[in-house]
């Protein structure tokens, strides 16, 4: 099977260092199962997708490759999707596993808002957008296959990049709507001074900070760290609970989240009824734990 | 007096007083059109004798000022309010006598003259304290204005000239021999026995019968208007129960939702305008006024009304143009959905204004014609439309809660006596799951005949009426009658004292009558039967909170007291003051559970400083509503203090003393 | 400007999914159905400019089956102007699907199209990108502003640490990610005008597109295991370390979200 991943570039290229790893696990899962060449797409500054795509599929139907692999980020799904479209090819996107199989491919991926895992089945030729850390890193880099660079031409054409507008640093920190993983606090803390136990752990994670209504009720900490029915609703990948019993209206705020972790001492706490991982312990013991074995694990990394 | 003479002072008077009357008169007849801006509003009339009754005892009887924490000044008021009838009697006589020369009945009696005498020295001690207090002790909701000294200085200035006519016609000797004379007026009286008597009195008369003139025509435009505006307000008032708000009829062919305009309140709502006396006590006992929130509801109030008399004079010339809304105007939405409608400003306003009504409708107008109001309602109510309840929760999961219980549905029963309606609080949170679950091992010990929906349940509607969707409340309440004709439901009992109240005071507006009880009521029957049989579990003491719903808005005091006090070893203890009908609310009422409350101080701290003050040192505070239980547990565990006073439900208490149970 | 809104109707994001014991698709009976988030985001983007400028027309079609005509009501309840009812079998394919709003967007001729970001029920994301590239316009992906600029749009891309502003000169199209505001409440006057309005209806077949599709099947379809069917773990006093340790292998190698 002749399969194709698209790398990063500085045409996708928004962070670097993630896309250049996911193309790294894609080259190494796929030099597994197939003849594996490494596809750059060079061209203008920033993503647009007409050029990438035009280049890409002038140059797909000539090579004729069984399966496209591209990273699942905002920009590498945008661009699977429209050269898949641009192909007429088979065509799933945020993936987390991809089986190949006879003439054609299997895919592990979540739909109703990961509310449901399907596992879908596609005819090949096909497209397919794979999530980052859908794969472990190889240990020693990939050097089973080839590389080639397609030239994607940014012909004047009817969008125009105008400038860039960075976001106010107004304040440090991951911004809590869009936070990957986030680590929140609750009234178990007793106090805004003992909250440099979570602010750590989440440093440690990369995490933004978010707290229950109790806690910003109570001035602890500012209302837009607030999670919940009335503050933010949020969703993300890794939602760390510290010491928050779990009331409906904090409940309502995150249990959309992909993986909930729920540190309390109380056992009978609602806020384990929706945790993937709980753990009955006291925050004040350990958090501190756990912040030093994230640093470990992202150490070894 | 030369006749001729007397006839020209005759001819003065009625052209004084006549002219009082007829500014009187056009001024009143402008408000009148006014007020007929407003739509028609059939619910005021009918059962007449209750009317008649009211007036009685709100208007005549002053009842409603001598509510408890008010009884000294409401005395105050009182006595220059029945010395205002009584000297308005004899003001009649002395005008129809200076006119016509006629006299109105018992007037000469010694009897009549010592009550205006003795009525006429209250109501001045009375003025002179008023003043007192307005200029040196403002209560803090009173808005001082000259319009009050004005009136104060108009009714002091008639007793003094009344003394003073009085006083010198004793002196004079202006009565006939043996005849009855005002007895106080004669104490002072030997001070005018000179040759001044005449002219003394001729000129306090005249001064007297002035300020009368003045008082008259100045009346209308003045707050005091409410002496005479009361007596149809108290008529009026509604015969609606207090938790009831106002249907709207036919509403898929509305064309108009709420008050978008002046004309969508009905004549009565500005009538309320007319009749606020600007006291404040509506705003001395809500919630959000005293926690620093914008609402005001004396404010909504006069802002309709100051509105009412800037544009309706140009209304009434537009024929149908419609005008603006208040709430485009000078009410904003803030303020309006600072409102937890418990029924505090209701309960005390001395001169029966309904607030709740016309903030709904306000709100009815901004959630259903403009669909602008706060984003975190928007999200409550759009939840409640598309899963069933207002916390957006799963429908399939609403009987978790009962999760090896094996509680019967209608379903499996449908021959069961009650119905439990759960509601979604105790469905879905965690809190108030455990008190869902203490009523099922109450009812099961007691072996009472019941059965839940399930998962057929959903949100009657009740916080969609609200917060100002009649339509939702309409469709979820139409769904729910359905679903208990289906199961021909003819009990039903409510933890909930919101589901409670709409099912026992609403649905019957759209057909569903039930026999419908708290749980609370009926635990407390079965305590006071012997069904239910609780032991001691050592000395507690239970403060108890009184759920707006339950309270206020019900009349539902005893139940849930009773079931404290059934329970051996509980101790009652009351908010006091703030207990019975002067509940402070939680919070969480009229669609505040769901929306933040960031201005000034948070209602459900304010209550529970209330408990905390308390000198018996409750070990518990307990309270009748899921909403209450979950404001007073935030508050509890904000202040630190839940290990020493447990918030609970009193369904909680009485299921922790089973006697079947361990304790 | 004119301005169209693709949408699609899924499963409202308050629903619990349960899988049909096909094991392949799932349990419609007892869904609400809603306009998917995303798209309703589009709507309101598209709403705003239209506050903006009244002289705004924004449209809706969506391509599905007869439910799908109560998505289109709920737009226009929120006050897009006229709505247009693909009609087509409960799984067409996506790119059958978006062939076929491609036919629709060039009889409509819109200036704008907003697709939201993902539908919720597949999340595959496709369609946005696949009409564009099949009508051969520009796209911009994970919009969350637009505005007319001189002679064209100025379009807002939500990127790492800020937003790339592009400018289309000609009609083009836009992925949204979010609106400035929260999806606006719909005024009941609104709903009222929106039950009255004629929906135009279109055969999806009598659009004349391609039927032939690359085969996309859904062969299983589980749900993740009851939220509290989780792992409890206890740390006691002293082992806290080895229960953090533990935490995080179970983060790492089974949830996989570290």
């Amino acid at each position: 099977m002749k399969v194709w991943v698209i790398a990063e570039s500085k045409l996708m290229a928004q962070k670097a260092s993630e896309l250049r790893r996911v193309s790294l696990e894609l080259v190494a899962k796929a030099t597994a199962f197939g003849d594996t060449e490494l596809v750059d797409v060079r061209g203008p500054e920033r993503y647009v997708a007409a050029p990438a795509v035009d280049a890409l599929a002038k140059k797909a139907e000539a090579d004729k490759p069984d399966l496209v692999l591209v990273g699942s980020t905002p920009s590498g799904r945008d661009l699977a999707a429209s050269l898949a479209a641009r192909l007429g090819w088979a065509y799933a996107g945020d993936c987390v596993d991809v089986r190949p199989g006879e003439g054609s491919v299997e895919v592990a991926r979540t739909m109703y808002a990961g509310k449901v895992r399907a596992t879908m089945r596609l005819s090949l030729p096909a497209v397919v957008a794979v999530r980052p850390n859908a794969f472990p890193l190889p240990k020693t880099p990939p050097t089973d296959f080839q590389a080639q660079t397609v030239a994607a031409e940014m012909v004047p054409q009817k969008l125009q990049f105008v400038r860039f507008e960075p976001t106010k640093e107004a304040k440090a920190g991951v911004p809590l709507a869009e936070a990957r993983v986030i680590v929140s606090g609750g009234r178990g803390l007793r106090g805004p001074e003992n909250w440099k136990l979570v602010e750590e752990l989440a440093a440690a994670l990369g995490a933004a900070l978010g707290a229950s209504r109790a806690v910003t009720d109570a001035g602890w900490r500012p209302n837009e760290e607030q999670v919940g029915q009335t503050g933010k609703t949020v969703a993300p990948d890794l939602y760390i609970a510290v010491g928050i019993s779990g009331a409906i209206q904090h409940l309502a705020g995150m249990t959309q989240s992909k993986t909930i972790v729920a540190i309390n001492k109380d056992p009978d706490a609602d806020i384990f009824k929706v945790a993937d991982y709980g753990v009955v312990a006291d925050a004040f013991a350990f958090v501190p734990a756990l912040t030093a074995e994230v640093k470990k694990a992202k150490a070894a990394a | 007096m030369t006749p001729n003479s007397e006839i020209w002072a005759r001819l003065l008077l009625a052209l004084v007083f006549g002219g009082a009357v007829v500014a009187f008169a056009l001024q009143a007849w402008r408000l009148y059109r006014l007020m007929r801006l407003g739509r028609p509003d059939a619910e005021r009339f009918g059962v007449y004798a209750q009317r008649l009754r009211d007036e009685l005892v709100v208007y005549l009887g002053q009842r409603k000022l001598l509510k408890r924490g008010y009884v000294v000044r409401g005395l105050g008021h009182a006595l220059i309010f029945w010395g205002f009838l009584v000297i308005t009697y004899g003001t009649a006589d002395l005008l129809l006598a200076g006119t016509l020369g006629l006299r109105m009945p018992g007037v000469d009696t010694a009897a009549f003259m010592w009550m205006v005498d003795l009525f006429a020295l209250a109501v001045l001690a009375a003025v002179v304290v008023a003043l007192v207090r307005r200029r040196f002790f403002p209560p803090p909701r009173m808005i001082v204005q000259l319009d009050g000294y004005i009136i104060l200085g108009l009714i002091g200035l008639l007793m003094v000239t009344l003394f003073l006519f009085e006083a010198a016609a004793v002196g004079g000797k202006l009565f006939a021999a043996g005849a009855p004379v005002p007895p106080l007026a004669s104490l002072i009286a030997p001070v005018f026995a000179g040759p001044s008597a005449p002219a003394v009195f001729a000129g306090s008369w005249w001064l007297h019968v002035l300020t009368v003139s003045f008082f008259l025509a100045y009346l209308p435009r003045s707050k005091h208007l409410h002496i005479v505006t009361t007596l149809p307000n108290v008529f009026f008032r509604t015969t609606r129960p207090r938790g009831a708000l106002r249907k709207i009829d036919d509403i898929e062919q509305q064309e108009h939702f709420g008050a978008s305009s002046l004309r969508d309140f009905t004549w009565k709502q500005h009538l309320d305008g007319y009749t606020c006396t600007e006291c404040g006590r509506c705003s001395d006992n809500c919630p959000a006024t005293s926690t620093g929130k914008i609402l005001d509801p004396k404010m909504i109030i006069l802002k309709v009304k100051e509105q009412l008399l800037h544009e309706g004079d140009a209304l009434l010339a537009a024929g149908d143009q419609r005008g603006a809304s208040p709430t485009d105007e000078t009410i904003t939405a803030e303020e309006l959905f600072d409102c937890t409608t418990c029924g505090a400003c209701v309960e005390q306003c001395p001169v029966t204004i309904e607030h709740i009504d016309k903030i709904v409708d306000l709100r009815r107008y901004l959630v259903m014609e403009r669909g602008e109001f706060p984003p975190q309602a928007q999200t409550a109510l759009r939840n409640l439309e598309r899963s069933g309840n207002p916390w957006g929760q799963a429908g399939p999961s609403r009987a978790d809660w009962a999760a090896g219980l094996d509680v019967p549905t209608l379903a499996d029963n449908p021959e069961a006596e009650y119905l439990y309606f759960v509601g979604c609080a105790a469905s879905f949170d965690g809190r108030n799951q455990k008190v869902a679950r203490a009523l099922v091992r109450l009812l099961r010990a007691a072996k009472v005949s019941f059965a839940i929906l399930g998962v057929e349940e959903t949100c009657n509607g009740d916080p969609a009426r609200r917060i100002g969707n009649e339509y939702l409340w309409q469709t979820q309440a139409q769904a729910t009658i359905e679903t208990f004709g289906r199961y021909r439901v003819r009990k039903v009992i409510a933890s909930c004292p919101h589901c409670f109240n709409t099912f026992k005071n609403e649905y019957p507006q759209l057909g569903g009558t039930y026999e419908v009880l708290h749980a609370s009521q009926l635990v407390a029957e079965l305590i006071e039967s012997g069904r239910l049989r609780l032991r001691s579990d050592g000395a507690l003491k239970v403060a108890y909170h009184d759920p707006c719903y339950l309270g206020r808005h019900n009349g539902v005091y005893d139940a849930p007291r009773a079931v404290v006090t059934g329970t051996p070893g509980a101790e009652l203890v009351e908010i006091a003051p703030h207990d019975h009908e002067r509940g402070f609310c939680c919070g969480a009422g009229g669609g505040r559970m769901w929306m933040e409350e960031r201005k000034g101080e948070r209602i459900n701290s304010r209550r529970m400083e209330q408990v905390l003050a308390l000198e018996a040192k409750p070990d518990a505070v307990a309270s009748g509503c899921p909403f209450c239980l979950i404001m007073l547990e935030e508050a509890a565990g904000t202040k630190g203090v839940r290990e020493r006073l447990r918030p609970l439900d009193v369904l909680e208490l009485a299921a922790e003393h089973l006697e079947t149970e361990k304790s | 400007m004119k301005l169209l809104v693709p949408l699609k109707q899924v499963p409202d994001s308050t629903m619990r999914i349960k899988v049909a014991p096909d094991g392949k698709s799932i349990v419609t009976e007892g869904i609400t159905w809603s306009i998917s988030p995303y798209d309703e985001y589009a709507v309101e983007m598209a709403l705003e400019q239209k506050d903006a400028d009244p002289s705004t027309t924004v449209s809706v079609v969506t391509v599905g089956p007869v439910r799908a005509k109560d998505a289109l009501r709920a737009a226009l309840a929120m006050g897009c102007d006229d709505g247009t009812f693909v009609t087509s079998d409960e799984n067409a394919a996506p790119l059958v699907v978006a062939r076929a709003l491609a036919k629709f967007v060039e009889q409509k001729q819109p200036d704008l199209v907003l697709c939201g970001r993902q539908a919720s029920d597949d999340d595959q994301g496709f369609v946005g990108p696949a009409l564009a590239t099949i009508l051969g316009w520009p796209h911009v992906a994970t919009v969350t502003k637009f505005a007319p600029a001189d002679g064209g749009i100025e379009i807002w891309r939500e990127v790492e640490g800020g937003h790339e502003v592009w400018k289309a000169s000609g009609p083009a199209l836009v992925t949204v990610q979010k609106s400035d505001k929260e999806p606006r409440y719909a005024s009941l006057p609104g709903i009222m005008k929106a039950k009255k309005k004629e929906l135009p209806e279109l055969a999806l077949s009598s659009l004349g597109v391609d039927a032939a599709a690359p085969k996309i099947e859904v062969v299983k379809m589980e749900t993740p295991p009851q939220r509290g069917g989780g792992k409890i773990l206890k740390a006691a006093d002293g082992d806290a370390a080895s229960v953090a340790a533990e935490l995080v292998r179970l983060l790492r190698d089974e949830a996989k979200v570290l």
